[in-house]
């Protein structure tokens, strides 16, 4: 459905997007997961067509995207990651001016525009100016103002940046709807638990490059790394703890604010040697447990840092 | 789509009050002010005392025929707003003036040019002031005219200066001493019309990523965003016609003062829109060249207060000013050319000047809208 080809797009000497290949399939979520600041937003912009790029072809549906590609355009419902409408219009009006772009029948219109405020569960502000929502309610509207048309791709950028849980929940619930009706999503986020939570497959990108691909068990299994075991110790000297790294099935450990992480290989169990070992070693601690491999802890073996770095 | 965008953005410019105050409020309250002020002084039942001066009797004067002629044909009316005595030297005067027997005194000068001294400020010695710059811009004219055109020039001369004043006007507009209270009145129009380069700003930075978030959504519509620009252009266009409209209405009607509405009303109304006109387009050439919201914005107020006090709306003789020492501003600047055409209805009857003022405005709208064409064509949203 969308095909990017050795994208390059510089600014300056700065490469945004590093040659990178990308291909999304219909009706799937895929989320680009990356840190602020790793081009994916430019990515997004340039499959758009609202940026030039220096290098590259993208596709949609078999078609080169370019900025009078009024067919494909058509199709596509954009998100921004800054909400994007009127102050001085309501909630509805809102919907009905970005409806109208598309749209031209009045009926088909208001059909359309109902079917999005209760999508988005904004009934009962259809009559308030966006200033006097609350944060969520804006993305709410803002993403409204981008499915009113009923899109079949959909571009979703950060859209739940400094929202309230229960909004929340109502986009990423929203999402999965979108998905079920045949929309295909295009997700970034620098939000893993998101991306785990409703994307088929996942992107990792980083300075520009896709550096990972895959169902996020895909990704988890890319990796060198199992559960990791997280040791809250007393705050008291904890001696040399540098012998755990020579313990079987360790990878690496770490120690920060007085908790003990240690990362294992895949499918290998160390708890009991690792309690037996602060017991001999006189360590005393308050609380010990464990963690499932995340798309954080792929992301820190690939690139070495965090996402939220 | 054109009606539907069209719609909506005049909905959105009724419902921004600031727009609402600064182009349709505030002039109506200014110009109401100002009539205020204007009727109180000349009304018949205020008797106002004249602005008494003194005049150095030296060469200069004695020269300066001109001067001498003002002085007796202000002394001898009744009514005029100056009184006259001569004095043999200038240290007289200024005993009088320390006295307090006179507002001021002049000293004749070369050149036609008066010194003024006075002892304060106030309302007599800003009509001494007046007088000062009316007779020196005026005796340089005729000696101008006299030496062009002697035949004129005398005729000028032998039907004196205080009654000559409009016969001046007729003669050659473009170099005669405006009247400044019609100045400032046809000013405001200008600066209604021009009011219109801010709302432009909004609307053209509406369509571009790089300042609003809903302009990367507009470009994501399967509209031409020149589609969506000229929809709003034609907001804007329509809601400053209503703000201009409301204003000469009211003016004319509700507050007396002539615009030329009811004897031009084609001349006056095809003014107005050659005036939003080139507002509009100032405005989305600021929006297609600046780089930053809040500094379009600035550009465009800074270039609209600057073009309507070239045209003399805050300082009345800043139009007379500018005319006779940069002319050539006049034809860069859409508030002159607005308020001139104006002038040339209510005083002249002139429709052919004011046919070169709508003229000189389209021309002028049309090349701001060319670059910005020019520059909109170009570029493309392009940030990190």
């Amino acid at each position: 459905m969308i095909q990017v080809k050795d994208l390059v797009k510089r600014y300056g000497k700065l490469v945004a997007i590093d040659h990178l290949d990308l291909t999304i399939r219909e009706n799937e979520v895929y989320g680009l997961l990356g840190p602020n600041g790793s081009g994916k937003t430019t990515l997004i912009n340039c499959v758009l067509a609202l940026l030039k790029f220096d290098k590259g072809q993208i596709l949609i549906d078999g078609k080169e995207m370019s900025p009078t590609a009024y067919d494909i355009k058509r199709k596509i419902g954009v998100v921004p990651q800054e909400v994007a409408y009127f102050d001085e219009l309501t909630v509805k009006e809102n919907i009905d001016y970005f409806c109208g772009l598309y749209v031209s029948d009045p009926e088909e219109r208001k059909r359309l525009v109902d079917e999005a405020i209760e999508f988005t569960g904004l009934q009962d502000f259809t009559k308030f100016r966006p200033q006097k929502l609350s944060g969520g309610l804006k993305r709410r509207l803002n993403i409204a103002c981008g499915v009113v048309h009923k899109p079949s791709i959909l571009f979703l950028d950060e859209p739940t940046v400094a929202v309230d849980p229960q909004s929340r929940n109502h986009i990423l619930q929203g999402v999965r709807s979108l998905s079920r009706q045949g929309v295909t999503v295009i997700y970034t986020t620098h939000y893993m638990e998101e991306a785990e939570a409703i994307c088929d497959r996942v992107g990792i990108i980083d300075k520009g490059q896709l550096l990972a691909e895959g169902t996020t068990d895909e990704l988890k299994s890319m990796i060198n790394s199992g559960d990791t075991i997280r040791v809250e110790l007393v705050p008291t000297d904890n001696g040399n703890l540098n012998e755990i790294r020579h313990m079987e099935g360790v990878v690496d450990f770490e120690i920060e604010h007085d908790t003990l992480s240690v990362r294992t290989k895949p499918g290998v169990y160390i708890l009991d040697n690792l309690i037996r070992f602060l017991h001999d070693h006189d360590i005393r601690y308050q609380t010990v447990y464990s963690e499932k491999p995340t798309l954080n802890t792929v992301f820190l073996e690939i690139t070495g840092r965090e996402l939220r770095d | 789509m054109f009606f539907h965008v069209l719609r909506y953005r005049m909905l959105a410019y009724i419902r921004d009050r600031e727009t609402v105050f600064w182009s349709l409020l505030f002039p109506l309250i200014l110009t109401s002010v100002l009539s205020l002020v204007m009727s109180g002084l000349t009304n018949e039942e205020i008797v106002i005392a004249p602005a008494k001066a003194a005049v150095v009797q030296n060469d200069h004067y004695a020269a300066q025929t001109p001067l001498q002629e003002a002085i007796r044909a202000l002394n001898a009316d009744q009514e005029a707003p100056f009184e006259f005595t001569l004095v043999a030297t200038p240290e007289e005067a200024k005993e009088q003036l320390i006295q307090g027997d006179i507002d001021g005194y002049f000293i004749p000068q070369d050149d036609y040019a008066l010194d003024l001294h006075v002892a304060k400020s106030g309302m007599w010695q800003t009509m001494l002031e007046e007088f000062q710059n009316t007779y020196s811009s005026n005796a340089r004219m005729i000696v101008n005219i006299m030496e062009t055109n002697p035949i004129k020039g005398m005729s000028l001369l032998l039907s004196g200066l205080p009654e000559s004043r409009l016969q001046f006007e007729k003669i050659d507009p473009d170099q005669n001493v405006t009247n400044p209270w019609g100045s400032m009145y046809f000013a405001q129009i200008a600066l209604i019309a021009l009011y219109a380069s801010l709302q432009a700003v909004t609307e053209g930075s509406a369509v571009d990523p790089s300042i609003y978030p809903v302009g990367l959504r507009q470009r994501m519509t399967p509209q031409h965003h020149l589609g969506i620009v000229l929809s709003s252009f034609f907001a804007v266009f329509f809601m400053s016609l209503f703000n201009v409209g409301v204003y000469l209405i009211f003016s004319q009607f509700v507050l007396g003062l002539d615009f030329g509405l009811t004897t031009y009303p084609l001349y006056a109304i095809g003014i107005s829109v050659a005036g939003i006109m080139c507002g509009i387009a100032l405005g989305f050439l600021v929006s297609a060249w600046i780089p930053g919201k809040r500094n379009r914005h600035s550009v465009a107020i800074a270039i609209s207060m600057f073009m309507v006090f070239f045209a003399g709306m805050m300082q009345m003789h800043v139009r007379q000013i500018v005319r006779t020492f940069i002319p050539f501003i006049r034809y860069i600047n859409p508030a002159d050319m607005i308020t001139d055409g104006f002038y040339a209805l209510m005083y002249y009857g002139d429709t052919s000047r004011a046919m070169m003022n709508i003229g000189l405005l389209v021309a002028f709208a049309a090349v701001c809208l060319v670059f910005t064409f020019i520059r909109i064509r170009r570029t493309r949203y392009d940030h990190l």
